[in-house]
């Protein structure tokens, strides 16, 4: 039916769609994606038609105002009073400010990051506005990416809301394996660990090694969690013939901080490049500075995951990684560049892994105390403290497909002659199977997914 | 064609590697074997005197049966030294069903009497064992290790059908089951009901499909199996309202004399009322639990099950008053929901807690007394 529509009632469809699944939650909530959509859509008209640059800079100031307002207010209102409430007990004076019960609507932080970019990317030239209220409220709302993304720009989002688009046989079947490989690795993978997690995280008991487990088995859980969402957001989405960006790129083949953040979540990673790094200057005003931009920008980047201490320690850790390997850094192309050795890449890769999960020990505790606690735990360790061997091979055995497929990109990467369309190996490549051996492999992970999959939990970023 | 045939190909090795898939999870699991015929019949068995008996060291998912032939683990036929061996006898609700592993009530009695030092529960239950066959059951296989007291959970709907019409359709049931089906169930059907996937995805169904869907699923198949059997085994006749005085009169009997062998051999006897999940205040909110129970009992009416469950609990409590043996009344003590029943006589965990709870309580009674 979608496909037989024409293009306006297509956008019309998706419009209404994206909205009625967004008052699935709340309703009430719908009134601030509003607000946000006609500011930001008005706004974006007159900052393309203003003359002069001030009257230009005027409205996007507007924009910026009403969107970090919506967002300073829902998210972090009760984080800064609270803050702010302690900060002046220490200095002896008693602050009697009001903390309000606030719902943190859903999905929040990504549109308003959406609506932002928009506005700015129309005052730097880089964009023109839309006229067309629908198809950008249809930009700013589109259900598949509403609640966690990926944070898409207008230039890839809009332009193709704006475009006409066909959907096909091939597209539809793409979509639906994106959407069952999605919803393998949030319901085998992510919520299997997540009950190992939770186990070892709710006990305050637990000892170093459990918790090594337990963060290595985050790792792997909030990447199951986040990427599975996004693989089923861009097959809903390719399925209705619309292309969403990738976000996930195997992040833990990463070899350093900078390839991490450009292989994890990098809607995000780029936003907070092109709007928070570069604006204070990049890395064109001096070492110094450089260090200073990406600690402030990983600080945003740890804020915009959640209104709490532990989080702005998660921005800040990453923050230290990504200005200390500047520091050291050889030459700049070594970013992502691969060494060809695959003695040399390993230890790279695993230090790497190593490094991020110490970083996920902040992200995924609950508190100050917790951390405190956590590496109390850790810095205690001796060779003689036990490895719970049972929980550590649970945790091999739900995140060995994703291993597998690190394993096999890894190859990939480091001997891509492997892969030629003459090499055998190249079937290793579930793309390059044929049908009846994709069926096989549908086989066993549907299997997987019916009897071991564990009982559906929230997605972690929801939250955010 | 070709198109068409790759297509066929790839759903045929689909099916083929989720079968695969479900009997190498079986056999990683259950040890089940990964060829041949899987299915709780391999726990049970008749000997060569008819008697129903599980099958020594078999297994079948979450249940085991020991080298003794008893569910549960391995256990000692000599009693140890000063402690009070306490046997459970009776059949599936004995057996566990629905309960977790190691959940069923002589397990969890088990655990209740385990700090007291003094008593070893034995569970020696057999599904399907009728009434009339255990005074030769514990004969043969119970006294060999010299209980000091029997807990007798006893199922005595057997009798609301006639003990002989129930025997007779167990036997061909049973013999249906050990000629592989052969006569009754095409070569197709048995193919079928030897796939292993199916029951497994029926059970995801379930977890999957709305409550209310399948509910009002059950109860639409279950009302149409109903009047099946009703038109093949009532002979045009309505389901009786209440059990005949013949029917409680042979159970009586043949309690009566189970008792009497058991004091014979100096054996304390325990007695359990039956607990019935349905009554008429819930039989709208769980009409599918009862039309489930009465496909066991097509004879009996809603009422008639009522009034089987009424009377036949009235005689087991006034045969223990009779011959002066304990008696615990389950039945009073369950609440009739879900959060006990898993069916209509069959418990959940916190069900089978609560009988085993009710048998602890008045054991360690009896020891401080």
């Amino acid at each position: 039916m979608y496909s037989r529509l024409s293009h306006c009632w297509q956008n019309r469809m998706l419009l209404l769609a994206s909205y009625v699944f967004y008052s699935f939650w709340d309703w009430r909530f719908l009134s601030l994606i509003l607000i946000s959509t006609v500011i930001d859509y008005l706004c974006g008209i007159q900052i393309y038609n203003q003359p002069s640059p001030s009257g230009r800079r005027k409205y996007l100031y507007i924009s910026l105002i009403v969107n970090l307002t919506l967002l300073g207010f829902f998210k972090y209102w009760n984080f800064f009073t609270e803050s702010f409430i302690a900060l002046l007990s220490t200095l002896g004076v008693n602050a009697n400010l009001k903390i309000i019960s606030i719902i943190l609507p859903i999905g929040i932080s990504f549109y308003t990051f959406k609506t932002m970019s928009y506005s700015i990317d129309i005052y730097r030239g880089e964009i023109r506005p839309t006229y067309n209220f629908f198809d950008y409220a249809l930009f700013v709302a589109f259900f598949p990416a509403l609640i966690a993304g990926p944070i898409d720009r207008a230039k890839n989002l809009l332009s193709q809301i704006q475009n006409s688009r066909y959907v096909n046989k091939d597209k539809i079947f793409g979509g639906l394996q994106l959407i069952f490989w999605g919803l393998f690795k949030k319901v085998f993978v992510a919520d299997n660990l997540g009950i190992i997690v939770d186990q070892i995280y709710n006990n305050p008991a637990s000892t170093g090694t459990e918790y090594i487990i337990a963060t290595w088995a985050f790792a792997f859980q909030i990447y199951g969690d986040f990427s599975g969402y996004t693989d089923m957001a861009r097959g809903a989405s390719m399925c209705l013939g619309i292309e969403l960006t990738p976000n996930f790129k195997q992040p833990y083949l990463s070899i350093n901080p900078s390839d991490f953040w450009q292989r994890w979540h990098i809607s995000l990673s780029s936003w907070l490049r092109d709007y928070v790094y570069i604006p204070l200057g990049g890395n064109k005003k001096g070492k110094l500075k450089t260090y200073i931009n990406l600690f402030l920008t990983m600080l945003v980047c740890g804020l915009w995951h959640g209104a709490a201490w532990n989080f702005v320690i998660w921005g800040a850790y990453h923050g230290f990684l990504l200005s200390l390997y500047r520091i050291f850094r050889k030459d700049t192309k070594s970013d992502s560049t691969r060494t060809s050795s695959l003695w040399s890449y390993m230890p790279k890769a695993f230090i790497m892994f190593q490094l991020t999960s110490l970083g996920w020990i902040f992200f995924r505790a609950q508190s100050m105390d917790q951390i405190k606690l956590i590496f109390n735990r850790l810095l205690n360790l001796s060779w003689g403290t036990p490895w719970n061997v049972s929980m550590l091979s649970e945790v091999c055995l739900f995140s060995s497909l994703p291993m597998l497929a690190m394993a096999l990109q890894t190859i990939k990467e480091l001997r891509p002659s492997w892969f030629s369309e003459t090499s055998l190996f190249r079937y290793f490549q579930f793309s390059y199977l044929p049908l009846p051996a994709k069926s096989a492999v549908y086989g066993v992970l549907i299997y997987l997914l019916c009897f071991y999959g564990a009982k559906a939990q929230s997605f972690i970023y929801f939250q955010f | 064609m070709r198109k068409a045939i790759i297509i066929f190909a790839s759903s045929l090795l689909f099916i083929i590697t989720i079968e695969v898939c479900a009997r190498i999870d079986d056999k990683i699991r259950y040890r089940a074997p990964f060829f041949g015929d899987y299915s709780s019949a391999l726990l049970r068995t008749k000997d060569p005197e008819g008697i129903n008996c599980n099958v020594p060291n078999s297994r079948f998912e979450k249940w085991k049966i020991n080298r003794f032939g008893f569910p549960g683990e391995d256990i000692t036929s000599t009693k140890p030294k000063g402690m009070i061996r306490i046997i459970c006898m009776g059949t599936s609700e004995t057996f566990g069903l629905y309960e977790s592993p190691r959940q069923e009530w002589p397990n969890q009695l088990k655990n209740m009497l385990k700090e007291d030092n003094h008593f070893e529960v034995i569970n020696t239950s057999v599904v399907g064992l009728p009434l009339k066959k255990y005074h030769r059951y514990i004969e043969k296989y119970v006294l060999k290790l010299t209980p000091d007291m029997i807990i007798l959970f006893i199922n005595p709907f057997d009798y609301a059908v006639g003990t002989e019409k129930f025997a007779k359709r167990q036997n061909i049931s049973q013999k249906e089951i050990k000629e592989g089906l052969r006569r009754k169930i095409s070569d197709f059907k048995k193919i079928i009901s030897n796939i292993r996937i199916l029951p497994k995805l029926k059970q995801v169904f379930k977890k999957v499909i709305p409550n209310q869907v399948l509910r009002r699923y059950q109860i639409w198949d279950l009302k149409r199996q109903l009047n099946d059997l009703e038109r093949r085994r009532l002979d045009g006749s309505k389901p009786i309202n209440a059990i005949s005085n013949e029917s409680l009169e042979g159970f009586r009997n043949d309690l009566e004399e189970l008792i009497q062998f058991l004091r014979h051999q100096k054996i304390e006897v325990i007695l359990g009322s039956y607990p019935v999940m349905i009554s008429p205040e819930n039989l709208d909110k769980h009409l599918e639990i009862f039309l489930d129970h009465r496909r066991f009992y097509v004879e009996l009416s809603l009422q008639g099950i009522i009034d089987a469950s009424v009377k036949f609990n009235e005689v087991i409590e006034s045969v223990a008053d009779e011959y002066l043996i304990g008696f615990i009344d389950n039945n009073a003590a369950i609440s009739k929901n879900t959060e006990y029943f898993a069916d209509n006589v069959h418990y959940t965990d916190e069900g089978a807690r609560l009988v085993a709870l009710n048998f602890a309580t008045y054991i360690k009674k009896q020891l401080t007394d």
